[in-house]
């Protein structure tokens, strides 16, 4: 088990080293040169170039990115081109934000989620199972940049109930985390009926009810504990979701998370920046993949790791 | 074996949600910088409290929603950008200042300013005033901060504005004179430069980063009205009252800049009290936002112009002037201002804006009328229309523009191909000169020569300058070669009213409208205007009333 960890912490390398090449490619691929973002509109092509020399974004891609990498490898992980200072101290102190958006977000929508689930699937054909099945679908298709609006506008403007922008508290975590935490919770809901249902119609179920057990019983210990997996399954890609969707909903709720950073480096064009960025989350959503995996392990006692 | 395993799984979780909760005990605090005297500022202070107008004392705190946050604060480096000009413009003092509406020179750091020949401005400095850190600014500070200015190697900000520098002569701690290589009017409106410390530059200073930008980019240091306190990323820039301010302590005691990028909750947040300022109201809301009694909706002229671009180089059809005569005749300019602006704005058939002294009402008017666009399009030999490629950078309001220009343009059978290019793709495109017609525009016009030269002069096409629709004209070149030199204002108001005529008469450009910014307030704000040049720096005179 342990050394099945190591393993996969292992292969974390290789891949975050393919990601980091591609993406700094890709940055230079994509039409628009930083230099001339930092001059006025008007500047003319000597000014631009006085300030990529200054920059060094004058030299060849690969002696970047070799730069860069060693850089990395030192701990330095480079200056922003459009902030002109280092990196790495403004990614940790946004971490924590993101990581506890993310986190609220997914608590929030496994709480609503699997319950919901469990009992519309238990109810199937019910009035609770028609509204959970039509706020899944509303849930999977409002975009969550509208959901965040509304949320602001009702909650923050109309109510007066909660803070529409910033991080002074936990009352400010309330709004982005519902609206981060939509899409999932729906995905989640559906994906617990469906295998619920599943699960229900198995012979085992149907064993466990003719010895007697009580309803209560059936369900919670022989249908939801098999259904789990899937349910894993999903609740870890979810997660690794919600980080990339932190991108769009920070900037509603002017929320200083990692996601305005890395959206303020695509849009300067700042390499570092983007790099800093992509390989904090690349490195979170391996990890997630990799705790979801060893929890399969203790929810399902057939599955084993060497 | 049943029981240890579910303990290993609570277990596992419990470490993983730790891991996310450790965020929620730190409030990101940034290190104190250690040469920064830091005043922490008061936890009750920092949240406003719901409804703050009931309040028999209130605290003199202003919140100010900014759409974008600053990357760059030390002026030298970072007056490109209105964030961090917002931000620049309360820490620090320039030489002079001008009104908005007038563009009248005032006095600020300098005490007296005389000019015996356009090349030669000689500067009196104010005596006795003392930046954030207690030291009193000399000549040495100015010299220091226009000669980082005007230094290739520097990659300054606006460098091309000081580069008619051809020496600095320091007389004295009060007096210096700015030698120029030619004669240069315009000049004066380049002392609005902000002034930053010698000696505190120098002390950051590295043999990597030999004019301490890193750190002054983060730590901010003027002689301004407000001393810099703390920025938070992403959060706040917290600004402070000084009190040894030579024009008088500001009455408020704090202004505190909140990056807000979404338009909406902007609004909402100035509607439910959270901030005091937005700094822009998106158009679209204008009209919810004037509804509210909560917010007081000014409107100030950008002191600019949206166009219509056209390369007058790149043949057929568009080398014909009445083609472009004809495009600017096609224009519903109010029904343009009505629908994408919503209201925002006045139409504009010149590029100086009513109001600035150099605006000349008496152009060529080319008003919309399809019958007489028609006739020119007829005269010209394209009666059956042609195709063109319109380029337009990525913004809804932009795009929005011109899809009605595709529009109009249709109508007469031009079929308008339009290239919507974000940002940096957008400014490639604009240096290869390349680009049939394009939309630009031009914001906060200080002296004319300013754009005139960079937009029309022949010399100004790329990669020179931004002359991209290749207008070159000796006539227009002449005049404006003239004014930039000439003392008499009567006479250069003469020769830039020539100019205006000959580029609206030749059209390169369709001048579309004169936008505005909306910019909201709270009603409990007193004595503040904003300035399109100086953003929130009448903030030094404002207070919140009860």
């Amino acid at each position: 088990m342990f050394n099945y960890a190591v393993k996969r912490v292992l292969q974390l390398i290789p891949v975050l080293l393919l990601i980091s090449i591609l993406v700094f490619s890709l940055v230079y691929a994509i039409p628009g040169d930083p230099a001339r973002m930092l001059a006025p509109p008007d500047a003319s092509d000597e000014e631009i170039d006085r300030i990529a020399e200054r920059l060094g974004l004058h030299r060849p891609l690969p002696v970047q990115y070799a730069d860069w990498f060693v850089g990395v490898l030192q701990g330095d992980w480079g200056n922003s081109i459009s902030w002109g200072r280092p990196v790495l101290p403004d990614l940790l102190r946004r971490l924590p934000a993101t990581l506890q958006l993310a986190a609220l977000s997914v608590l929030f929508s496994v709480g609503v989620a699997i319950p919901v689930g469990v009992l519309s699937a238990t109810r199937q054909n019910s009035f609770i199972d028609s509204i959970s099945r039509v706020a899944s679908l509303l849930g999977l298709s409002m975009p969550n940049f509208w959901v965040g609006m509304m949320l602001i506008l009702l909650f923050a403007l109309h109510l007066r109930l909660l803070p529409a922008s910033g991080r002074r508290g936990f009352e400010y975590l309330i709004l982005p985390a519902i609206t981060l935490g939509t899409s999932g919770m729906a995905t989640i809901m559906r994906v617990t009926r469906s295998t619920m249902l599943e699960v229900i119609r198995q012979d085992y179920v149907r064993t466990a009810r003719s010895k007697g057990l009580p309803e209560r019983v059936v369900i919670y210990k022989h249908t939801l504990r098999n259904a789990l997996i899937a349910v894993i399954t999903v609740i870890g890609l979810q997660m690794g979701f919600r980080l990339g969707g932190t991108v769009v909903i920070e900037r509603v709720f002017a929320y200083p998370g990692l996601g305005q950073l890395a959206y303020q480096g695509m849009m300067h064009r700042d390499t570092p920046m983007i790099m800093g960025n992509l390989m904090l989350f690349a490195t979170m959503f391996c990890l997630i993949n990799l705790v979801v995996d060893l929890i399969y392990a203790f929810v399902d006692p057939r599955i084993r790791y060497g | 074996m049943r029981r240890t395993r579910w303990f290993w799984l609570v277990l596992i979780m419990s470490m993983f949600m730790l891991v996310f909760v450790v965020g929620c005990g730190q409030p990101a605090d940034p290190p104190p910088e250690p040469d920064e005297p830091e005043e922490e500022p008061e936890e009750e202070e920092e949240e406003p409290e719901e409804e703050p107008a009931e309040e028999p004392t209130r605290d003199q705190i202003v919140y100010i929603g900014v759409s974008s946050e600053p990357h760059r604060l030390d002026p030298r480096f970072g007056a490109g950008t209105v964030a961090a000009r917002n931000v620049q413009t309360l820490v620090h003092d320039s030489l002079i200042s001008w009104d908005d509406d007038t563009l009248e020179i005032e006095y600020v750091l300098a005490e007296e300013i005389n000019i015996p020949d356009p090349q030669t401005y000689e500067v009196k400095l104010r005596e006795g005033v003392l930046f954030h850190n207690g030291e009193e600014l000399t000549t040495a500070d100015v010299e220091y901060t226009y000669n980082t200015l005007r230094d290739p190697d520097a990659a300054a900000s606006n460098f091309s504005h000081y580069e008619p520098i051809e020496e600095i002569e320091v007389h004295d701690d009060y007096n210096l004179t700015f030698h120029l290589r030619e004669p240069n009017m315009p000049f004066l409106y380049r002392l609005r430069a902000d002034i930053v410390s010698k000696s505190y530059s120098e002390e950051h200073a590295t043999d990597e980063n030999p004019y301490g930008d890193d750190y002054t980019n983060m730590n901010p240091l003027g002689t301004g009205p407000f001393k810099f306190v703390e920025w938070r990323t992403g959060e706040e820039i917290i600004l402070e009252a000084f009190d040894d301010y030579f024009q008088g302590r500001p009455k408020l005691d704090q202004v505190i800049f909140r990056p807000i990028p979404d338009a909406t909750t902007r609004t909402v947040e100035l509607q439910t009290g959270e901030i005091h300022i937005n700094e822009e109201i998106d158009p679209v809301q204008v009209a919810i936002t004037e509804a509210d009694d909560n917010v007081v909706v000014s409107r100030r002229s950008q002191m600019g112009f949206q166009s219509l671009g056209i390369h007058v180089d790149l043949g057929e059809p568009t080398d014909d002037k009445r083609v472009r005569q004809a495009i600017s005749h096609m224009m519903p300019r109010e029904d343009i201002i009505d629908f994408v602006m919503h209201g925002l704005g006045e139409p504009a058939y010149g590029p100086i804006p009513p109001g600035h002294w150099a605006h000349e009402p008496d152009v060529p008017r080319f008003e919309y009328d399809p019958d007489r666009a028609q006739e020119l399009l007829d005269d010209a030999g394209y009666s059956d229309g042609f195709s063109a490629e319109l380029y337009v950078i990525e913004d809804s309001v932009r795009v929005q523009l011109c899809e009605i220009i595709q529009e109009e343009l249709s109508k007469f059978d031009i079929d308008v191909n339009i290239n919507v290019l974000e940002g940096g793709a957008f400014w490639d495109q604009m240096r290869t000169g390349e680009s049939q017609m394009f939309q630009t525009g031009w914001n906060a016009v200080t002296d004319p020569d300013d754009f005139m030269w960079r937009q029309f002069h022949s010399s100004s096409v790329p990669p020179h300058g931004a002359n991209r629709q290749f207008y070159q004209n000796p006539d227009f070149d002449a005049i404006i070669e003239e004014a930039l030199g000439e003392t008499d204002q009567e006479r250069r108001k003469e020769l830039y009213s020539e100019a205006q005529k000959m580029v609206v008469e030749d059209a390169s450009y369709v001048f579309l409208y004169h936008h505005e910014r909306a910019l909201g307030t709270s009603p409990d704000l007193r004595d503040f205007e904003y300035s399109i040049y100086f953003c929130f720096r009448d903030l030094m005179d404002a207070y919140l009333a009860d």
